[in-house]
Protein backbone atom coordinates (compact mmCIF):
# COMPACT_ATOMS: atom_id res chain seq x y z
CA UNK A 1 0.00 0.00 0.00
CA UNK A 2 1.31 3.42 -0.90
CA UNK A 3 1.07 5.91 1.94
CA UNK A 4 -0.48 9.32 1.45
CA UNK A 5 2.87 10.97 2.03
CA UNK A 6 4.82 8.76 -0.40
CA UNK A 7 5.78 11.68 -2.61
CA UNK A 8 6.50 14.15 0.20
CA UNK A 9 10.27 13.41 0.18
CA UNK A 10 10.39 14.15 -3.55
CA UNK A 11 8.58 17.44 -2.96
CA UNK A 12 10.94 18.41 -0.15
CA UNK A 13 13.89 17.55 -2.38
CA UNK A 14 12.87 20.04 -5.06
CA UNK A 15 15.77 22.41 -5.69
CA UNK A 16 15.77 25.84 -4.13
CA UNK A 17 15.45 28.64 -6.62
CA UNK A 18 17.20 31.87 -5.77
CA UNK A 19 15.70 35.29 -6.38
CA UNK A 20 17.63 37.81 -8.43
CA UNK A 21 20.40 39.25 -6.24
CA UNK A 22 20.45 42.76 -7.63
CA UNK A 23 16.69 43.07 -7.32
CA UNK A 24 16.84 41.65 -3.79
CA UNK A 25 19.35 44.36 -2.86
CA UNK A 26 17.05 47.02 -4.30
CA UNK A 27 14.06 45.67 -2.37
CA UNK A 28 16.02 45.65 0.89
CA UNK A 29 17.20 49.20 0.26
CA UNK A 30 13.63 50.35 -0.41
CA UNK A 31 12.40 48.66 2.76
CA UNK A 32 15.21 50.22 4.81
CA UNK A 33 14.41 53.64 3.39
CA UNK A 34 10.74 53.26 4.29
CA UNK A 35 11.59 52.10 7.80
CA UNK A 36 13.93 55.05 8.25
CA UNK A 37 11.30 57.46 6.94
CA UNK A 38 8.72 56.08 9.32
CA UNK A 39 10.76 56.57 12.48
CA UNK A 40 10.97 60.38 12.36
CA UNK A 41 7.32 60.30 11.31
CA UNK A 42 6.49 58.84 14.72
CA UNK A 43 8.15 61.80 16.44
CA UNK A 44 6.45 64.18 14.00
CA UNK A 45 3.08 62.64 14.70
CA UNK A 46 3.59 63.09 18.46
CA UNK A 47 4.50 66.76 17.96
CA UNK A 48 1.49 67.30 15.67
CA UNK A 49 -0.76 65.64 18.21
CA UNK A 50 0.61 67.78 21.08
CA UNK A 51 0.21 70.96 18.97
CA UNK A 52 -3.41 70.01 18.18
CA UNK A 53 -4.24 69.51 21.87
CA UNK A 54 -2.52 72.79 22.79
CA UNK A 55 -4.43 74.63 20.05
CA UNK A 56 -7.73 73.23 21.28
CA UNK A 57 -6.88 74.31 24.84
CA UNK A 58 -6.04 77.89 23.73
CA UNK A 59 -9.27 78.16 21.71
CA UNK A 60 -11.24 76.79 24.66
CA UNK A 61 -9.61 79.28 27.03
CA UNK A 62 -10.37 82.24 24.73
CA UNK A 63 -14.03 81.14 24.42
CA UNK A 64 -14.28 80.91 28.19
CA UNK A 65 -12.81 84.41 28.57
CA UNK A 66 -15.23 85.81 25.97
CA UNK A 67 -18.32 84.29 27.56
CA UNK A 68 -17.28 85.32 31.07
CA UNK A 69 -16.83 88.91 29.75
CA UNK A 70 -20.31 88.76 28.15
CA UNK A 71 -21.86 87.52 31.40
CA UNK A 72 -19.92 90.17 33.36
CA UNK A 73 -21.19 92.99 31.07
CA UNK A 74 -24.78 91.67 31.19
CA UNK A 75 -24.76 91.58 34.98
CA UNK A 76 -23.22 95.08 35.12
CA UNK A 77 -25.92 96.48 32.76
CA UNK A 78 -28.62 94.99 35.01
CA UNK A 79 -26.96 96.70 37.95
CA UNK A 80 -26.32 93.46 39.69
CA UNK A 81 -22.59 94.03 39.78
CA UNK B 1 9.39 29.53 12.29
CA UNK B 2 12.32 27.52 10.97
CA UNK B 3 15.64 28.05 12.75
CA UNK B 4 14.19 30.42 15.37
CA UNK B 5 12.50 29.72 18.67
CA UNK B 6 9.30 31.45 19.72
CA UNK B 7 10.99 33.85 22.16
CA UNK B 8 13.42 35.06 19.50
CA UNK B 9 10.51 35.48 17.12
CA UNK B 10 8.55 37.56 19.64
CA UNK B 11 11.62 39.73 20.26
CA UNK B 12 12.03 40.15 16.52
CA UNK B 13 8.39 41.19 16.15
CA UNK B 14 8.84 43.75 18.95
CA UNK B 15 11.87 45.22 17.18
CA UNK B 16 10.04 45.24 13.86
CA UNK B 17 7.19 47.17 15.45
CA UNK B 18 9.73 49.83 16.44
CA UNK B 19 11.02 50.03 12.86
CA UNK B 20 14.36 48.33 13.57
CA UNK B 21 16.13 47.80 10.20
CA UNK B 22 18.37 45.01 11.54
CA UNK B 23 15.27 43.11 12.68
CA UNK B 24 13.92 43.49 9.17
CA UNK B 25 17.20 42.10 7.78
CA UNK B 26 16.93 39.05 10.04
CA UNK B 27 13.39 38.33 8.90
CA UNK B 28 14.40 38.94 5.31
CA UNK B 29 17.34 36.53 5.53
CA UNK B 30 15.11 33.89 7.09
CA UNK B 31 12.20 34.10 4.66
CA UNK B 32 13.24 35.68 1.36
CA UNK B 33 14.27 32.48 -0.44
CA UNK B 34 11.39 30.51 1.04
CA UNK B 35 8.84 33.10 -0.02
CA UNK B 36 10.37 33.31 -3.48
CA UNK B 37 10.18 29.53 -3.96
CA UNK B 38 6.60 29.50 -2.70
CA UNK B 39 5.58 32.30 -5.06
CA UNK B 40 7.57 30.92 -7.99
CA UNK B 41 5.92 27.51 -7.71
CA UNK B 42 2.52 29.06 -7.15
CA UNK B 43 2.72 31.46 -10.09
CA UNK B 44 5.15 29.41 -12.22
CA UNK B 45 6.62 32.63 -13.49
CA UNK B 46 9.89 33.98 -12.17
CA UNK B 47 9.13 37.61 -12.98
CA UNK B 48 5.73 37.44 -11.30
CA UNK B 49 7.29 35.79 -8.26
CA UNK B 50 9.91 38.55 -8.05
CA UNK B 51 7.22 41.25 -8.24
CA UNK B 52 4.99 39.61 -5.63
CA UNK B 53 7.99 39.00 -3.36
CA UNK B 54 8.87 42.69 -3.45
CA UNK B 55 5.28 43.64 -2.66
CA UNK B 56 5.24 41.18 0.25
CA UNK B 57 8.26 42.86 1.86
CA UNK B 58 6.86 46.33 1.27
CA UNK B 59 3.64 45.25 2.98
CA UNK B 60 5.61 44.03 5.97
CA UNK B 61 7.39 47.37 6.26
CA UNK B 62 4.16 49.32 5.82
CA UNK B 63 2.38 47.31 8.51
CA UNK B 64 5.28 46.62 10.85
CA UNK B 65 4.15 49.13 13.48
CA UNK B 66 0.67 47.56 13.54
CA UNK B 67 1.80 43.94 13.92
CA UNK B 68 0.30 42.15 16.91
CA UNK B 69 3.00 41.45 19.53
CA UNK B 70 2.35 37.70 19.24
CA UNK B 71 2.43 37.58 15.43
CA UNK B 72 3.89 34.43 13.91
CA UNK B 73 6.03 35.82 11.13
CA UNK B 74 6.04 32.74 8.88
CA UNK B 75 2.27 32.35 8.58
CA UNK B 76 1.88 36.16 8.38
CA UNK B 77 4.30 36.47 5.46
CA UNK B 78 2.95 33.44 3.62
CA UNK B 79 -0.59 34.79 4.06
CA UNK B 80 0.40 38.11 2.49
CA UNK B 81 2.28 36.36 -0.34
CA UNK B 82 -0.60 33.97 -0.97
CA UNK B 83 -3.18 36.78 -0.99
CA UNK B 84 -1.05 38.86 -3.35
CA UNK B 85 -0.86 35.90 -5.70
CA UNK B 86 -4.63 35.38 -5.46
CA UNK B 87 -5.17 39.07 -6.32
CA UNK B 88 -2.74 38.77 -9.20
CA UNK B 89 -4.59 35.73 -10.55
CA UNK B 90 -7.92 37.49 -10.27
CA UNK B 91 -6.62 40.57 -12.04
CA UNK B 92 -4.96 38.66 -14.85
CA UNK B 93 -7.46 35.77 -15.07
CA UNK B 94 -4.40 33.59 -15.24
CA UNK B 95 -4.77 30.33 -17.11
CA UNK B 96 -3.74 27.42 -14.94
CA UNK B 97 -2.49 24.97 -17.52
CA UNK B 98 1.04 25.92 -18.53
CA UNK B 99 3.26 23.39 -16.78
CA UNK B 100 5.91 23.86 -19.46
CA UNK B 101 6.61 27.36 -18.12
CA UNK B 102 8.34 25.69 -15.21
CA UNK B 103 11.53 25.12 -17.11
CA UNK B 104 12.30 28.81 -16.90
CA UNK B 105 12.11 28.68 -13.12
CA UNK B 106 14.88 26.19 -12.64
CA UNK B 107 18.32 27.28 -11.55
CA UNK B 108 20.80 27.20 -14.40
CA UNK B 109 23.19 24.87 -12.61
CA UNK B 110 24.02 23.45 -9.20
CA UNK B 111 27.68 23.22 -8.21
CA UNK B 112 27.86 20.14 -5.94
CA UNK B 113 26.36 17.03 -7.63
CA UNK B 114 28.16 14.92 -10.21
CA UNK B 115 26.90 15.17 -13.79
CA UNK B 116 25.05 11.85 -13.37
CA UNK B 117 23.43 12.92 -10.10
CA UNK B 118 22.54 16.25 -11.59
CA UNK B 119 20.93 14.61 -14.60
CA UNK B 120 19.01 12.02 -12.54
CA UNK B 121 17.91 14.50 -9.89
CA UNK B 122 17.13 17.06 -12.54
CA UNK B 123 14.96 14.66 -14.50
CA UNK B 124 13.05 13.42 -11.42
CA UNK B 125 12.77 16.93 -10.05
CA UNK B 126 11.44 18.24 -13.32
CA UNK B 127 8.76 15.57 -13.43
CA UNK B 128 7.74 16.21 -9.83
CA UNK B 129 7.80 19.93 -10.48
CA UNK B 130 5.68 19.48 -13.61
CA UNK B 131 3.19 17.29 -11.73
CA UNK B 132 3.03 19.86 -8.94
CA UNK B 133 2.54 22.61 -11.48
CA UNK B 134 -0.31 20.73 -13.11
CA UNK B 135 -2.29 20.63 -9.86
CA UNK B 136 -5.05 23.18 -9.26
CA UNK B 137 -3.71 26.18 -7.34
CA UNK B 138 -5.62 25.32 -4.16
CA UNK B 139 -3.98 21.89 -4.00
CA UNK B 140 -0.61 23.23 -5.02
CA UNK B 141 -0.55 25.87 -2.29
CA UNK B 142 -1.60 23.29 0.31
CA UNK B 143 1.31 21.01 -0.61
CA UNK B 144 3.76 23.90 -0.81
CA UNK B 145 2.81 25.30 2.58
CA UNK B 146 2.67 22.04 4.54
CA UNK B 147 5.10 19.68 2.79
CA UNK B 148 7.68 22.05 1.33
CA UNK B 149 7.56 24.95 3.82
CA UNK B 150 6.82 22.85 6.87
CA UNK B 151 3.88 24.86 8.20
CA UNK B 152 1.49 22.98 10.46
CA UNK B 153 -1.82 22.14 8.72
CA UNK B 154 -3.63 24.50 11.11
CA UNK B 155 -1.23 27.33 10.21
CA UNK B 156 -1.61 26.56 6.49
CA UNK B 157 -5.38 26.62 6.95
CA UNK B 158 -5.06 30.11 8.44
CA UNK B 159 -2.90 31.21 5.50
CA UNK B 160 -5.48 29.95 3.00
CA UNK B 161 -8.46 31.18 5.00
CA UNK B 162 -10.07 27.77 5.45
CA UNK B 163 -10.74 25.51 8.44
CA UNK B 164 -8.08 23.00 9.58
CA UNK B 165 -10.40 20.15 8.64
CA UNK B 166 -10.83 21.57 5.12
CA UNK B 167 -7.06 21.88 4.87
CA UNK B 168 -6.57 18.24 5.87
CA UNK B 169 -9.03 17.17 3.18
CA UNK B 170 -7.38 19.43 0.63
CA UNK B 171 -3.97 18.01 1.49
CA UNK B 172 -5.20 14.47 1.16
CA UNK B 173 -6.75 15.17 -2.24
CA UNK B 174 -3.66 17.05 -3.37
CA UNK B 175 -1.40 14.14 -2.44
CA UNK B 176 -3.69 11.67 -4.19
CA UNK B 177 -3.84 13.80 -7.33
CA UNK B 178 -0.08 14.28 -7.33
CA UNK B 179 0.41 10.51 -7.01
CA UNK B 180 -1.96 9.87 -9.88
CA UNK B 181 -0.27 12.47 -12.08
CA UNK B 182 3.17 11.04 -11.33
CA UNK B 183 1.98 7.48 -11.93
CA UNK B 184 0.62 8.48 -15.30
CA UNK B 185 4.00 9.99 -16.16
CA UNK B 186 5.83 7.05 -14.46
CA UNK B 187 8.78 8.72 -12.78
CA UNK B 188 11.53 6.05 -12.45
CA UNK B 189 13.03 7.42 -9.25
CA UNK B 190 9.64 7.69 -7.58
CA UNK B 191 8.67 4.16 -8.62
CA UNK B 192 11.64 2.96 -6.59
CA UNK B 193 10.61 5.21 -3.72
CA UNK B 194 7.10 3.75 -3.80
CA UNK B 195 8.48 0.20 -3.66
CA UNK B 196 10.27 1.15 -0.46
CA UNK B 197 7.10 2.50 1.09
CA UNK B 198 4.96 -0.44 -0.08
Amino acid sequence: MITDEAHDPALRALPLMTPDHSRAAQVRARCHARLARRRPDCAGAAIRSAAFILGQAVIGGLCLLYFSAVVHDALRLRGIL
Amino acid sequence: MTGMDRESELALVARLREGDATAFDEVYACFNTRLFNFLARLSRRRQVAEDLLEETWLRLVARASRLQPDTRLGPWLFTVARNLHASYRRSRLLEDSHAADLIGLWPSGSPQPTPFEATAAGETGRRVEAALGALPVAYREALLLVVVEGLRPAEAAGVCGITPEAMRQRLSRARALLSRTLDENSVPGLAALKEVTT
